[in-house]
Parts: C-alpha cells; sequence; structure tokens
C-alpha cells in the first residue's frame, strides 16, 4: 500500500491523477446525460411534455405560490367536477417539493428568479447526471471502480432511462430512479457494513422515494426478498439484521408522514412481506441466539415446531385480517403484474393506458442495445462470485425481467440493472483482454533465471503474437459495439424519445420543419376566449393538459381514479345526442373538446380511442352500450358508409365529422389516419351542441353545448327552425335593395 | 341626389355636464364668432382623429386672449379624450397652451398675445377619441361585411356662434347617415339648416354652410360605414424596457399585451370551414384579427421572440420592413389573446451620458412600439434600471396618469434589486409610437463595481465555508493511523 501511494507520474501522485481523472469522467458522464435529454429543448423549446407532466407542472406551480401546508391541503375543485380532487393527499409531493425547493434556494439564496417553468423542464435532466453517479457507487460495492464507470456511462445514455427523463418529460420517474439506485447503493452499503449509519441513509432515500413514486414497492419487496433469499441461503448475519431493521423501522414510520401513503404500509397487502420478513428476521436472531445457547438435537425440534407455527400463524393471520378488511388486497395494477389479461377483463381502464401494455420483444433491443446481451452475460459472473450484493443483482433482474416483459413502462426500472450487470461483464472482459501486462509477465518469469543479454533477444523474438492479435480483435470489436452503443442512443434519443407530443412536428416537401401545434392553439382559445369557470368535457387523456394549459374546469383526467365518471364520460361519447345531452346538462358541462385526426393522419385520436370508451361505459352500463354494436356486421370497425347506425350517431363520431366533406368540396371526404372515405351524403349534424372551435389542422374540436330552448322546444325542433329562417335570410338578403353607397 | 334613410336609433347617455354648467365656466366677457369652423374626421383606422380649424373673431369691444374650447359632443358620445393638440395656422405650427378646464370636454387655450377688437385669428385643433366606435350589427356571419356606427354631433358645439361650418369624413369607402335619437339630459337644438352631404375627392362632405349656428348647437347623427377591418383594442400592455448595468451594448425590451377585438361577434361558433373557403385568414380585409402588424421603423428585431402563456408561437415572419405575428386563433369580436413580445436593441442607440457629468444618463425611447392600428387602454410604461441607481426625473410629451417607484430583485441583485420605474398611460393609440420618452437617472461607476465585488464575495465565502466544512471531521471511529 505504502509503496503504491509513493508512485509517481511527472512528480504527482498517481492516487491523485486518478481521482482527477475520475471527476473529469464523472463531469463528461454527467455531461453526456444532460446533453442528449436536450433535443426537444432544442427543436421544440422549454415545453412541458406529454400528459401526466402537465399535473406535475401545475402542482408545482400551486406549491410556489401558496405555502407548504396549503399545497398539503389542496383541494382542487378544477377537476373531476362535480367531485373535485383531495389532490394534497392523493399525490407524491416529492417532485413538487424537489423542484419548488431548487426554485427558491435559487431565487432567495442566488438571487437567481428563474421560471418555474424551466426548472420543471430541466429537473430530470440534471437528476439523470446524479442517477449516473449513484449508479456508479452502486457498481462499485458490486466488483470495482472500473465497472463502476462502465455502468455510469451506460445509465447516462440508455434509452430505455432516457426515454422517461428527456427534458420536458417532468414526471415522479424522472427524480425516482435516481433515488431507487440511491438507496439501493445505501442498502447494499449497509448490509454489507452492518452499518446503522448507512441502514439510515437507506431509510432516508425510501423515504424521499415514497415521497417521489408509487414505485416505491418496488424497494419495499426488493430489499425483504433480498433478506429472505440471504436467509434461505444460511447467510444470516448480526449484519443483516442491523441494516434490515434500522431501515424497515425507520424507513417505515417515515414513509407513513406521506399523507397518500398514510397508514397503508401497516395495511396493504402489498407491504406485507417487508413486515413479515422483519418479523422472521427478529425469530431468525432469536433461532441465532438459542442455537448458539443449547446443542443442535434440541435446536432441531425447536426449529421445526417453531417454524410450522409461525408459517401457520402468519399466513392465517393475513387472510384473516384480509378477510376482515384490515389488510387492503392488492391494486388492479399489481394483479395485472402477474395475470396480464387480468386487467382487459376487469379494469378496462388500466388496459386501456398504452404504457400499461406487454413490452414488445424489439422494446428490449431498442432500449437497451448491446446491454441486453451482455446483461445475461453480468448476471453470470455474479453467480459465479456470489457474494451477498450479488444476490440482490441476480434477483433484481430476473423480477425486473419479467415485469418489464409484462408493462412496457417497467422497462424503466429494468434498465438501471441491465446498466450494473452490462458493466460488470464488460468490465470482466476488459480485466481479462486489456491487461497485457500479464503476457509479458509470465515472459519475465520464465526467462527470470537466464542472463540478461539473452533475455532481451528472446523476448523480441517470442513476442506473444497470437494472444495479443487475439486480445487485440476481441477490443477492437468491443470498442466498435460501445462506439456503436452511443449512436445508437443518440439516434434513438433523438428520433423516439425527444417529441413533447404536446407539438408535432411534420416535415414540409422542401425539408423545413413545420410545428403542428393544434392542441395549444385550441387550449389557448379555451383559456382565452371562454367564462373562467367553464366546464370542459373530454376523455380523460385531455384532463391534465387542459387544466395545466387551458386552465379549466374538467371532469375527468389522467388521475383515473374515479371509473364511473370515466365511464360516464365515456357514455357521453358514445351514446346518441339525446342521452348524451341528458348527461352534458347533469354535469353542467359547457364545451366538448375531441380530437380528430382524420384530416392530417394524426393516428392518436379519439376515434381511434373511441373503443375503450366504449368498454369502460360498458363495464358500468351493460344495458346501455354494447361494444358490438360499434362493430359492423362482419366485425369490422368503420368509420365510412358502412359504419352502423350507433356509430354515426354517438357524439363522438358526429363532433369528428361534422362539417368535414366540406372540406372536400361536395364530393366524399377521406379519413386519412383510418383510410376510409366520408361519405357526403347524409352528413352528421348537431342539435343539442354547436361548433364552437376548431383549430387549424382540425386536431382539436371544440363544441358548445346547446342551452335550453328559451321557448321551450326541443332541440331538434329549434336547429330545425333555425335552419329554415337561416335560408329565408339569405334570399332575403339577396331580395334587398343595394345600399345607398358613396364613394 | 341621394335618398335618406333613416333609422332611428336609441342611445344610451351617460352623465354629461349640460350646457348650463358650462356656461358658468365661461367668463361673460370671452366673446368669439367662429368665422370659419371646419371639421375633419378620419375614420381610416379603429379610432377617430378629429382636425378642427377655426377662424374666430374678437366680437368684444376689448382686447381678449382667452378662447374656449369645448370638443364637439353635446350628448356624451365621446368618452374618452386621448391626445390633443392645438397649433396656431398663422404663424404655422405654434403650439399654444391650453388648460383643460373639463375633463375630456372643455379647454381653455390662452394666446400668447390677445387679439384685438374686429380682428380674427386661425387654429388648429387635433384630437382622437377612441372607444366610440361599435359594430352595427354586433354580430355578423363569418363573411359579412362589417358596417361601424360612429355617433357625433353633426354641427359645432361651440360656445360661440358659428358662421361658417362644414363637416366631412375621410378614410370610409361606403357610408349612410342615420337619425339618432338620443335620451338623456341632453335636448337637441331645433330649427338648424339642413345640409345634405356630397361626395367629393373620396371624402364625404357636409356644407360649407353659411347660416349662423347658434352656440352649443347639438344634432345627434349616426354615420354607418362600412369598416371591414378589427378594431384591436389594447386592455393592458405592460411594456419594460431593461437598462444592463454592465457594459453590454443591449437594451432589452418585453411588452405583454392583452390585446382584443371590438369588431363584430359572430352569430355562432367558429367554423373552420368557412373560415378556409372564405380565406379570410390570407387578407386585410376582414374583420377578424388574424395579423399583428409591426412597422420596423428601422427597428431590425433581430433576435426578437413571440410566446403566450402556454409557451412559443411558431407563426411570425420578419417581412421586409414589418413584422408579422399571427396568434394562434384569429380574434373575432369579443375575443382575447394575451401574448409576450421580446427584443433587443442596441444600448447606445437610445442612452446617452449627459455632458458635463459623471454618473448621469439619459435615455430616450418611444412610449409605445409601433403596432398597427390598435388602441390601448392601460399602458405601463416600466423602466428597469440598474440596481442602486438613482432615478432623477422623467420628462413625456403627453400627460401621464400616475408614475410609481419600487424595487424589484431580478437576476443577481444582491442588495436592494433593480430600480423599477413605472409610468402609467390611458388611452393612447398605435401612432404614439412617434413620441419619445425621456428618463434622467444617475448611476455610478462605484456602484457596479460594489455589485461586481459583492458577488464575487458571496461566492468566495461559499468556497471558503465549503472548504472549511470539510476540514470538521465527523467520523465517529477514531482514524487507525498508519
Amino acid at each position: 500500500m505504502v509503496e503504491k501511494t509513493q508512485l509517481k507520474v511527472l512528480g504527482i501522485k498517481i492516487e491523485t491523477i486518478r481521482l482527477l481523472l475520475r471527476v473529469i469522467i464523472f463531469i463528461s458522464v454527467a455531461g453526456a446525460a444532460i446533453s442528449s435529454r436536450l433535443f426537444s429543448v432544442i427543436r421544440f423549446e422549454s415545453i412541458i411534455h406529454e400528459f401526466d407532466p402537465w399535473f406535475n407542472f401545475r402542482a408545482t406551480k400551486y406549491l410556489v405560490t401558496h405555502s407548504f401546508y396549503e399545497f398539503l391541503n389542496w383541494f382542487d375543485d378544477r377537476t373531476w367536477y362535480p367531485l373535485g380532487r383531495v389532490t394534497g393527499g392523493t399525490l407524491y409531493p416529492g417532485l413538487m417539493v424537489t423542484s419548488g425547493a431548487i426554485w427558491h434556494i435559487l431565487r432567495d439564496w442566488f438571487s437567481l428568479p428563474i421560471d418555474i417553468r424551466n426548472i420543471c423542464v430541466l429537473l430530470a435532466p440534471a437528476f439523470s447526471g446524479l442517477t449516473a453517479i449513484a449508479t456508479y457507487f452502486l457498481t462499485k460495492e458490486m466488483k470495482d471502480s472500473n465497472a463502476g464507470l462502465l455502468a455510469a456511462i451506460f445509465m447516462g445514455i440508455a434509452p430505455g432511462y432516457i426515454s422517461r427523463s428527456v427534458a420536458g418529460s417532468y414526471d415522479n420517474e424522472a427524480i425516482a430512479i435516481t433515488l431507487l439506485m440511491a438507496t439501493f447503493y445505501f442498502w447494499i452499503k449497509a448490509m454489507k457494513l452492518g452499518s446503522v449509519f448507512y441502514g439510515t441513509l437507506t431509510a432516508l432515500f425510501y423515504f424521499y422515494m415514497v415521497s417521489a413514486w408509487g414505485g416505491y414497492v418496488f424497494i419495499t419487496n426488493l430489499i425483504p426478498l433480498h433478506v429472505f433469499v440471504l436467509i434461505l441461503m444460511g447467510r444470516y448475519t448480526h449484519r443483516l439484521y442491523t441494516a434490515y431493521s434500522t431501515w424497515y423501522a425507520l424507513g417505515t414510520l417515515a414513509s407513513m408522514q406521506i399523507p397518500f401513503v398514510g397508514f397503508l404500509p401497516i395495511r396493504s397487502n402489498d407491504h406485507m412481506a417487508a413486515l413479515g420478513v422483519f418479523g422472521l428476521l427478529q425469530l431468525v436472531a432469536f433461532g441465532d441466539y438459542v442455537k448458539s445457547r443449547i446443542d443442535s438435537k434440541q435446536f432441531k425440534t425447536f426449529l421445526v415446531v417453531s417454524l410450522v407455527l409461525v408459517t401457520s400463524l402468519g399466513i392465517g393471520a393475513l387472510f384473516a385480517l384480509t378477510a376482515l378488511g384490515w389488510i387492503a388486497p392488492w391494486t388492479g395494477r399489481f394483479y395485472s403484474l402477474w395475470d396480464t389479461n387480468y386487467a382487459k377483463i376487469h379494469i378496462p381502464i388500466i388496459a386501456s393506458v398504452s404504457e400499461h401494455q406487454p413490452t414488445a420483444w424489439p422494446a428490449f433491443f431498442f432500449d437497451t442495445s448491446l446491454l441486453i446481451w451482455l446483461f445475461p452475460a453480468g448476471i453470470y459472473l455474479c453467480f459465479q462470485e456470489l457474494r451477498d450484493e450479488h444476490v440482490f443483482v441476480i434477483i433484481y433482474g430476473v423480477l425486473c425481467s419479467y415485469f418489464a416483459g409484462v408493462m412496457v413502462r417497467l422497462m424503466l426500472t429494468l434498465t438501471p440493472v441491465i446498466c450494473v450487470a452490462g458493466a460488470i461483464a464488460l468490465s470482466k472482459l476488459f480485466d481479462v483482454y486489456l491487461d497485457v501486462v500479464d503476457l509479458f509477465k509470465e515472459e519475465a518469469e520464465v526467462t527470470e533465471g537466464k542472463e540478461k543479454e539473452k533475455k532481451s533477444t528472446k523476448q523480441a523474438s517470442k513476442l506473444p503474437i497470437l494472444p495479443l492479435l487475439s486480445r487485440l480483435l476481441v477490443m477492437v470489436f468491443f470498442t466498435f459495439y460501445l462506439f456503436y452503443f452511443v449512436l445508437h442512443c443518440t439516434w434513438v434519443t433523438s428520433s423516439a424519445y425527444s417529441s413533447p407530443s404536446v407539438v408535432l412536428a411534420s416535415k414540409n416537401p422542401d425539408g423545413t420543419q413545420n410545428i403542428i401545434d393544434d392542441y395549444r392553439e385550441a387550449y389557448y382559445w379555451l383559456r382565452m376566449n371562454t367564462p373562467e369557470d367553464a366546464k370542459v368535457l373530454a376523455w380523460w387523456d385531455y384532463g391534465y393538459q387542459i387544466g395545466g394549459m387551458a386552465d379549466r374546469t374538467t371532469l375527468v383526467d389522467n388521475n383515473t381514479w374515479n371509473n364511473t365518471h370515466i365511464a360516464t364520460v365515456g357514455k357521453a361519447m358514445c351514446s346518441n345526442e339525446d342521452v348524451a345531452y341528458k348527461i352534458l346538462r347533469q354535469h353542467d358541462v359547457e364545451y366538448v373538446l375531441v380530437i380528430f385526426g382524420g384530416l392530417i393522419g394524426y393516428s392518436g385520436d379519439d376515434i381511434n380511442k373511441f373503443l375503450w370508451m366504449v368498454r369502460i361505459a360498458e363495464g358500468i352500463w351493460p344495458e346501455e352500450v354494447h361494444e358490438r354494436d360499434f362493430f359492423t356486421e362482419k366485425g369490422e370497425y368503420k368509420v365510412d358508409g358502412d359504419a352502423t347506425k350507433t356509430m354515426k350517431e354517438s357524439l363522438l363520431y358526429k363532433m369528428s365529422y361534422y362539417r368535414f366533406n366540406e372540406l372536400f368540396s361536395g364530393r366524399d371526404g377521406t379519413d386519412r389516419v383510418r383510410n376510409q372515405s366520408i361519405p357526403a351524403a347524409n352528413a352528421p349534424e348537431l342539435n343539442v351542441i354547436e361548433e364552437a372551435f376548431t383549430s387549424s389542422n382540425w386536431i382539436v374540436r371544440i363544441y358548445k353545448v346547446k342551452d335550453l330552448d328559451n321557448v321551450g322546444r326541443d332541440l331538434h325542433q329549434a336547429t330545425a327552425f333555425e335552419k329554415q329562417s337561416d335560408k329565408q335570410k339569405r334570399t332575403r338578403v339577396i331580395k334587398r335593395p343595394s345600399l345607398e353607397l358613396r364613394e | 341626389m341621394q335618398h335618406w334613410r333613416s333609422v332611428i336609433v336609441a342611445v344610451a347617455i351617460f352623465a354629461s355636464f349640460t350646457t348650463s354648467t358650462l356656461v358658468d365656466y365661461l367668463s361673460s366677457d370671452s366673446r368669439w364668432e367662429n368665422t370659419h369652423y371646419s371639421r375633419t374626421i378620419d375614420l381610416q383606422k379603429s379610432y377617430v382623429k378629429e382636425n378642427n380649424l377655426i377662424e374666430a373673431k374678437n366680437i368684444n369691444d376689448k382686447p381678449q386672449n382667452e378662447y374656449f374650447f369645448t370638443v364637439n359632443d353635446g350628448f356624451g358620445s365621446i368618452s374618452e379624450i386621448s391626445v390633443m393638440s392645438i397649433t396656431l395656422v398663422n404663424p404655422s405650427n405654434i403650439e399654444i397652451e391650453f388648460e383643460e378646464i373639463i375633463q375630456n370636454e372643455v379647454y381653455r387655450i390662452v394666446l400668447p398675445v390677445p387679439i384685438a377688437p374686429k380682428s380674427s385669428f386661425e387654429f388648429k385643433v387635433s384630437y382622437v377619441y377612441i372607444n366610440t366606435l361599435q359594430p352595427l350589427p354586433a354580430k355578423l356571419e363569418m363573411g359579412d361585411t362589417q358596417t361601424i356606427l360612429f355617433k357625433l354631433n353633426k354641427f359645432a358645439y361651440s360656445p360661440y356662434p358659428t358662421t361658417d361650418y362644414s363637416l366631412s369624413f375621410t378614410g370610409i369607402s361606403k357610408g349612410q347617415e342615420m337619425s339618432l335619437a338620443i335620451n338623456g339630459n341632453s335636448t337637441v337644438t331645433q330649427n338648424v339648416p339642413d345640409v345634405r352631404p356630397r361626395v367629393e375627392e373620396k371624402t364625404l362632405k357636409y356644407g360649407p354652410i353659411a347660416d349662423v349656428l347658434e352656440e352649443f348647437t347639438v344634432v345627434p347623427m349616426g354615420l354607418l360605414y362600412e369598416h371591414n377591418r378589427p378594431l384591436g383594442y389594447v386592455q393592458n400592455l405592460n411594456r419594460s424596457i431593461w437598462i444592463p448595468a454592465s457594459e453590454v451594448n443591449q437594451l432589452s425590451i418585453e411588452e405583454y399585451y392583452e390585446l382584443s377585438n371590438k369588431a363584430a361577434e359572430l352569430t355562432t361558433g367558429f367554423s373552420r370551414v368557412e373560415w378556409l373557403k372564405g380565406r379570410f385568414g390570407t387578407t386585410r380585409n376582414h374583420w377578424a384579427l388574424s395579423h399583428i402588424e409591426i412597422p420596423t421603423f428601422g427597428n431590425d428585431f433581430a433576435d426578437y421572440y413571440f410566446t403566450d402563456l402556454v409557451g412559443v408561437v411558431d407563426t411570425h415572419s420578419l417581412v421586409s420592413d414589418h413584422l408579422l405575428l399571427q396568434p394562434r386563433f384569429p380574434l373575432f369580436g369579443g375575443w382575447n389573446y394575451n401574448f409576450t413580445l421580446g427584443w433587443n436593441n442596441k444600448l447606445s442607440d437610445f442612452v446617452h451620458k449627459i455632458h458635463n457629468t459623471d454618473d448621469e444618463y439619459i435615455i430616450k425611447v418611444p412610449i409605445l412600439n409601433s403596432v398597427r392600428d390598435v388602441t390601448y387602454n392601460n399602458t405601463y410604461l416600466t423602466f428597469y434600471l440598474p440596481e442602486s441607481a438613482e432615478f432623477v426625473n422623467v420628462s413625456s410629451p403627453i400627460e401621464f396618469e400616475s408614475i410609481t417607484l419600487e424595487n424589484e430583485f431580478s437576476y443577481l441583485d444582491v442588495s436592494r434589486g433593480h430600480v423599477k420605474v413605472t409610468i402609467h398611460f390611458k388611452n393612447l393609440f398605435d401612432d404614439i409610437h412617434r413620441l419619445d420618452i425621456l428618463l434622467r437617472y444617475k448611476y455610478s461607476h462605484a456602484s457596479y463595481l460594489l455589485k461586481v465585488f459583492k458577488i464575487s464575495g458571496f461566492v468566495f465565502i461559499g468556497l471558503i465555508s465549503y472548504y472549511l466544512l470539510g476540514l470538521v471531521d465527523l467520523s465517529i471511529e477514531t482514524k487507525k493511523s498508519t
């Protein structure tokens, strides 16, 4: 050791140089991680992306304009009209508090009054830099700092993680992955050292994680599983006991401070594993103590009796408490993790979300490139060494591979372990193949006894060409792979994950970029030109955006907590005008908003989501709404002339295609999403609502709900009458003698 | 000969001063006769520009230098006078001092020299009033042509008798007169001469009439004319001018507009099909406001940005000498659009050190940006002077409502924050951009250096404290000595 520290290059200690290099590498990794996430800001603007981030952004704005307690007690009457939402109690405040704190610190301490929007937009890239560093430390615990650095760079640019952390995707996952990595690192550290200090740090980061993301349940189950497996492997130690007990006790107490979590850690089934393992660990510790006091024969009987007793008691208690309702059963999302068809049958809302769909296998290659095939190798290497911390990586890897296969969004939790395992594999490979010193050393050992003059000549002649060549070849290949990996990551990030989805980009014939900004156009119209308390009905996907950009009250939004309410909206959309009007009037709806992509070929529109609305409505009103009615006799989903009567009479269909044919000057219109022609004859007519606004590319269409007729007519009659009088008026205009004109 | 088509329009009259109260203000010994009174009203834009050319004869028996000018109203049709200027015709273009006796109604002109009995003087009064034009009918179909009703007093509303009177309208292509019934406490003058309009060189002319018009003649008249243009109206404009503390040659200007359109409303909702079919978005001749035109007037707008409350707006262009901003949606009557426009100018073009002083500067900027054809209700012109600068005074060619002095913290403000001088104007219109406001302030080099040292001091303290914290040994275990 002493000699090593004496080693100097250019008069500087080698350790200092190593530290310097490491710091430079860290800075470069963080720089790469951050800059590759800025594509969308450069290409578009500093804007919040997609759907959920708009809610987080709105909540953050509320936090920085109100006090923290007001934020926690926030009752939001602008969503879920007329129910409202106890927002303060039903959100994970970690993300908002983080950006709120950054905003305050920058403004109050550094005199940098940065707009809260920019902080929100850039939070995810900033945290991705921290994630890379946390991954370094975690991997360093698994192997060494070389593997750690590799893991850090992988984590920094792996598309699987970038997909959720580009600038503007201001979502819980943005900071949650950082916390996940940090918690795991501290857990490994605590478990290795049996340190209360690190156990406390684990609990602290666990608390932060709980406050930030619902996915904390993953940690809540993974750490106990790790402990459980270690106990089964007979690897119980006092260090494990100290680490786990510290983490569990402190972490659980801390997590209960989050209003949304509350008493879940002792009541919900999702958390029972952690409690069970905690109990088990006490018993094992006790057994361990007993074992050290009595002889092995007595201990065997003691073990058998207590095992049977504890297992039966535990399982019995779990069932009894669940049956009594003391412990909440598992949530639907949890079930759908195990049975992929569960959601489709029971909870269409969960199934209707695209990120809850099973992953397609190319997605793995798309999101992780070469790491996906290095990953098994890394796991294999872990098996080879199989220290306690390697067990953790193995469990994490196996569990997450399964989960990622079930749900697209869980690709996100798989990516870190893929990076760690891939880095372990790759650094092992580098250890073996880069170490050319080895070759020469053997030579040296062989020739040690011989004379020195001979040695030099011999060495020159016996240069190990073949082994060197093979090493060179492997290295060249892997250098190529790494280059390719960087290229792939950049390409994926730039082409797939950097679109804000609020703003769409298309190419003009001459190659210039054309921005399609219909969403904001319509939302801004709502914001500027409708009464401030207007209620807007739209499918729940757009709830957060309407709240965030249009600042109007919505009936349903992306926080899908009330299935019935969503089904009501679905029913209004898929029923005929009379039924829909009743629903609209009952809910004080003033404006109805639909997304229609038929004109420019934007496929994410409401007609394509229509069947989910029907299914969700059918779940609540099976005798009024029938999915079958929306399919033709051949079982096709059609919007053209063959569309069923129910389809053509549904409010959504009418709103989408209202006056659509007039764009094609009397001929049949073409729906460019579904490639079907919309017949010009029998164009949809609206009686209970009227067109209020249509965006320039027709993506957003807003309709105003008509008031009750003030002479008590049926709205159908009133519309018919107006049409007639319109015609008369027009003829009158023509007949009128020309005015007194002056020029 | 033209046919007369009269429509009776009931007009609500806001509380106004009646002739009797007005008379009290006029001293009995002020006696003039308007030997020539010609009104020219320009209706080309979304506000009304009126020019009165008056020749007044002293019919008193002693020299007089006071003349009372009353705005040609008499029945409360003019709510707000924006800007008024009075100049002598001979010698030409000499501005005359005047005093506003009753707001928006009566002005007292004090002549530089008294006028002898029987002699006369000629002067020109120009004023602009806003908020008087309204579309009739108030709601239109998208393809219809908009007509505007302009209510005015057909004759001169002067405290003196008028012997020769004429009225002409410019800037309209088609129009017709409507008789107007008024209610309220104003009375219509009877026995007025009958005048018929005629068209002459693209202007609509009434008179001249040689009959004597008595004092305070009130004959309400409505002019219904075709005006297929938007009536742009800015409710609030926050125009902020950021003066940098350092030597950087950059003056940042940012303006926040709350724009709306006072033109006709749509009878139904907005139908995109009709908008596309009629190609209204490509023409200037439609009453929907679909483009915001800003003539550059030498300002290069090299790095302008156009945003609104939901982000960057992409539809804008710099065409030759115009900056064209297209709002996200066309504005029909009653619709609103809030947006922000910002750009940088060269500081050296606007700020100059005052001669013979060390630390006093003067900045000269236009009161308004040159957005075409809009009127402004409230304009808040805000100067952000560098931190710890001292505001001296301001000089404005037009009157302002108020001036406030505040501090606002901005980037790297470490003591009191930027000095914020806000000047509040009311009822402006687009042509005001020709007028400049001058502001004087003191900013010493020492206070700049102080700021720099303060900031670097804070950074230094931060780094030192980080180093000192690193020295503190928090470890519980005792270190093994090797």
